[in-house]
């Protein structure tokens, strides 16, 4: 009996050892890129002030770009957010909504908008994907194509999108998001500026509830009314503002969000388009190119700028909180099972022995490390097993520190964009980026546990997030 | 239930065990509390916590302090815009000036970045804000910040460039940056060896704004230095400036500097010669795009370039030069063009033979001579070239539009009718491809037509209105022509419509893309 107990206690100890470890090297990192992203974020925000964009707008290389809107069932806010994409300030795109296969009203309500016709087209599959029905154009909006096709997935849509687009690069858009009118320069502009080859350029999303919008544009930006918005407004800060920053700045950028990024066309389907066998197609891409460039022997760049902005509808309830959450984390593990050879591959430098080390074991494992560690230290304390220093530091790190960073986060925006003009706006930022530790980071957390476990158990499950309509 | 109930007994049992481990282990706790973990735990919590607060105070106070100088930057762009809208509109009195020469140049800078932020300045207005900043000391203060600090008097036009390039950064560089900008944007000319000293910056940023300042300043003296730097550039001996941007800032200078690409353009290293080849393009173009009746006559350029075009570029043994000059040749009005001009339709090189066929679409009806050359391109084994020879025929008027008609009623190629068909759908106008197959005389087995929908052949493809066919068919070409026919039918309404909407078309029907 004596023996299992010390069995007993040595497991408590140890992955004691693991939680005090995922939160230091998380908090750790994640302090880094902090302190990263303020000093380039900052320079940045400086450098536009002579930089400008109309040498970008007014230059004859600057490459055309199409817009691929894939859409399933979106009829709620596919009409104006096709409209923010068309309302574009960039010289040369196209708009292409690529429905996979919709069973409500979603091409109905383009058809009725942009008076499109159905007509033939040229399809060449360079990507395999599901067959195409028909083409809607108007000749009065002749940067706008519609493509219906028949249901695929949304990488099945991308890679239609990318099969049929004519330009050089393309630029992902969710159906859910309104684009800025600047945007789409601003994400060209790390491209078009930049001596290497840049095949991924991502910008920033931001939340759209709350905010005021007509007819696809963001007229007065506000933060939401609920709680539960209000702690993704502070976390999408946290995220975007210095963590995608700061990897892009290590040079381990590992994800772009899917929702809103440029692509160079030809090098994504050199390496094979976007992937069905996951359900983050747009970490899949970013990896499988990392892969593809160490293996062709290819100097590619990717790029992450923090003022193109794409606004988004984030989930209001706490149920399609779930639903996205456990999706990512199931993306996010089944992405790194997937490509786990880069793990500590000499090719694959920073991404192979920082990046992908760091997303394995904080963001993917570490779901369900802390999740268990909020039962376990506990236990441990009541059960004699673990020192009561060790509990401090587990409060210290899970909880004060998380509210270090977010305060940090929401600095950051204070220190350059300053996107929420009130003054009352920035206390209730403030406050929610203290309070999101307790309660709302552990709610989160649980999901992301979910996720875990559905990877596995081996789940390809899809979960659909629906939209309210906050861009309608 | 009876397991429920063995578990209450047992806690109700074990209560006071267990009340005790708990009591021991809060003793074993407080014991504990000098153990140096704790301590550094304890000490580190409140340095996170007291970091915390400082972030917040932070942030506070950095709102405050924006909203503070906002107010004041709002407070004094109201007091003195009309004074300064007067001093550029030249009417400003010698008082006026000298009430705005008592304000700190920082304050000035502050009250006049809002005119250099602006796209394009007239030449009225540039010419009042020169000496509007000369006489407030503005252009002084660039250009010692342009310097990097150093006295800016002795670097000016009379010393020679590349003297103390190499010196290492001092000012901030975002301070330099908007300064070397905004001796850009008042076209000093005399600046430009400061400017070109700032492409040895070791700031990227600096390279690209000295490149674009130097670009909109067009001094002459400059370009041949910029040739040079092209020069190293390609042929990899030198890293800076980016070669985009310095590309990007020769293409900005005027025709009456394209003598000084002759270097580039005559050296032995086929990629200078190709960068030379580009940027002579875009110049011509961007002349072009100001004048529809542009030509590239002695006067504008000398005889020595338009010799080297015709005898030297058009036959170059890389193909990406051959593709630029088909695309300069047609601006020519040397009697040899014509000859030149088939040889390049007939180029080896796919490329070549598009960007041929897209410059002859240019000329509009005054490319008919070339009919044939662009017929041959109809059946070109690369579909890109069979699709720029639709667009060239489109582009050419009515009489072009029927040689399209006749070639898809013909052509007993599935791909190249899908093509047609494709763009001609595109104007949403099938119904002048319907009546062009009525005028055939026709019935649909005699029109080797097979829609992508299957379903659909060509008499029952959707029609897009019942106007009758002449309305139509000056629509359809009105749509699918981007300019020379554009004389014959619209209204000036819709033309001016068509002149925002053929900027969008270009990218989605596949006209000219930068690279091949």
């Amino acid at each position: 009996m004596h023996h299992y107990r010390l069995i007993v206690v040595h497991w408590i100890m140890l992955f004691n050892l693991v939680v005090l470890s995922y939160f230091f090297l998380g908090n750790g990192i994640y302090t880094i890129l902090m302190l990263l992203s303020l000093r380039a974020t900052w320079v940045h925000i400086r450098q536009m002030a002579y930089h400008g964009l109309d040498a970008l707008r007014l230059s004859p290389f600057t490459p055309p770009v199409t817009i691929i809107i894939p859409a399933w069932n979106e009829q709620d806010v596919i009409v104006n957010s096709v409209r923010s994409a068309l309302r574009s300030d960039y010289p040369e795109f196209q708009v292409m909504v690529v429905d996979d296969g919709s069973t409500d009203k979603t091409i109905d309500r383009l058809v009725k908008t942009f008076e499109l016709s159905p007509m033939d087209g040229a399809y060449q599959a360079g990507i395999p994907t599901a067959p195409v029905r028909t083409f809607y154009r108007n000749p009065k909006v002749p940067n706008l194509v519609v493509v219906s096709k028949v249901r695929g997935g949304k990488p099945d849509a991308l890679n239609a999108g990318i099969n049929l687009c004519r330009s050089p690069y393309f630029c992902n858009l969710d159906a859910d998001c309104l684009l800025e009118r600047d945007a789409l320069l601003r994400l060209m502009d790390p491209i078009v500026s930049s001596a290497e080859k840049t095949v991924v350029s991502g910008g920033i999303l931001r939340i759209l509830n709350g905010c005021e919008t007509e007819g696809g544009r963001v007229l007065r930006v506000g933060l939401p009314r609920t709680w539960l918005e209000r702690f993704q407004v502070v976390e999408y800060l946290r995220s975007f503002l210095f963590g995608r920053t700061g990897w892009h700045l290590l040079g381990g950028t590992l994800i772009v969000s899917g929702a809103f990024a440029v692509f160079h066309r030809a090098t994504v389907i050199e390496a094979g388009g976007f992937s069905k066998d996951t359900v983050t197609e747009d970490m899949d891409l970013i990896v499988q190119l990392h892969r593809w460039a160490a293996d062709n022997h290819r100097q590619i760049r990717m790029s992450f700028t923090s003022d193109p902005v794409c606004w988004t509808e984030c989930p209001s309830t706490i149920r399609m909180l779930a639903h996205q959450r456990r999706r990512w984390q199931l993306g996010l593990c089944q992405t790194l099972w997937k490509h786990s050879e880069i793990l500590f591959g000499q090719r694959y430098g920073i991404v192979g022995w920082l990046s992908t080390p760091f997303h394995t074991y904080v963001e993917g494992l570490g779901a369900a490390v802390e999740f268990l560690g909020y039962f376990l230290v506990p236990l441990g304390l009541f059960l004699g097993m673990v020192p009561p220093g060790l509990l401090l530091v587990f409060v210290l790190l899970g909880f004060i520190y998380g509210g270090f960073l977010s305060v940090g986060a929401v600095l950051l925006e204070e220190l350059t964009y300053r996107r929420y003009p009130r003054f009352r706006d920035l206390m209730t930022l403030l406050m929610f980026a203290i309070l999101e530790n307790i309660g709302y980071r552990q709610l989160v957390l649980y999901f992301r546990f979910q996720g875990v476990l559905k990877f596995m158990t081996g789940s390809h499950r899809w979960e659909k997030v629906a939209h309210v309509g906050a861009t309608a | 239930m009876s397991q429920f109930r063995v578990f209450g007994n047992l806690c109700s049992t074990h209560f006071e065990q267990i009340c005790h481990v708990i009591d021991s282990h809060i003793d074993n706790a407080m014991a504990n509390i000098t153990d140096p973990v704790i301590h550094w735990a304890l000490a580190a919590l409140l340095c996170v916590v007291a970091g915390t607060f400082l972030l917040i105070t932070v942030a506070v106070f950095r709102r405050w302090a924006q909203i503070r100088f906002l107010r004041y930057v709002h407070a004094l762009r109201r007091e003195f815009r009309p004074l300064v809208a007067k001093a550029l509109a030249g009417g400003a009195t010698a008082g006026e000036i000298a009430a705005l020469s008592e304000l700190s140049l920082a304050d000035l800078e502050m009250l006049l970045d809002p005119v250099f932020s602006k796209r394009k300045l007239p030449e009225r207005c540039l010419r009042a804000l020169q000496g509007l900043c000369a006489e407030l000391g503005l252009i002084r203060l660039w250009e010692s910040r342009a310097a990097n600090g150093r006295a800016a008097a002795g670097r000016s036009s009379e010393s020679a460039p590349g003297e103390n390039g190499a010196e290492r950064t001092s000012l901030c560089h975002l301070l330099r940056a908007k300064s070397i900008r905004n001796l850009g944007t008042l076209r000093h000319r005399s600046s430009w060896p400061l400017l070109i000293d700032a492409l040895d910056d070791r700031h990227v940023d600096i390279q690209l704004v000295a490149l674009r300042s130097l670009a909109a300043m067009g001094a002459p003296e400059s370009f041949p230095v910029l040739n040079e730097r092209l020069q190293s550039v390609v042929q990899g001996t030198a890293s800076s400036p980016p070669r985009q941007g310095l590309q990007a800032a020769m293409a900005g200078f005027g025709l009456d500097c394209a003598a000084g690409l002759m270097p580039s353009l005559l050296h032995p290293n086929r990629s200078v010669r190709f960068a030379g080849a580009e940027i002579l393009r875009t110049m011509v173009y961007r002349h072009a795009a100001q004048n529809p009746e542009f030509t590239l006559n002695p006067g504008l350029i000398s005889p020595a370039l338009v010799e080297l075009l015709l005898s030297g570029l058009a036959k170059d043994s890389n193909s990406d030069v051959r593709a630029r000059a088909a695309e300069l040749m047609i601006f020519l009005t040397d009697s040899r063009t014509a000859s030149v001009m088939r040889n390049l339709l007939e180029d080896s090189q796919w490329f070549v033979r598009m960007r041929a066929v897209r410059a002859l679409a240019r000329l509009g009806p005054a490319a008919a001579p070339f009919y044939a050359g662009i017929r041959g391109c109809l059946r070109d084994p690369h579909w890109r070239v069979r699709e720029a020879a639709i667009h060239a025929f489109l582009s050419l008027g009515s009489e072009g539009a029927r040689q399209v008609f006749d070639h898809f009623l013909r052509t007993p190629e599935g791909a190249v009718r899908e093509q047609i068909l494709e763009i001609v759908e595109r104007a949403g106008l099938t119904a002048a491809l319907a009546d062009a197959y009525e005028a055939a005389g026709g019935n649909s087995d005699n029109v080797p037509v097979e829609p992508r929908n299957g379903n659909a052949a060509l008499p029952e493809l959707p029609r897009t209105g019942t106007k009758p066919q002449p309305v139509i068919a000056a629509e359809f070409l009105h749509r699918v022509i981007p300019g020379g026919e554009a004389r014959n039918s619209p209204p000036e309404a819709s033309r001016k419509e068509k002149k925002g909407a053929s900027r969008r078309q270009r990218g989605p029907d596949g006209t000219p893309y930068p690279s091949v």
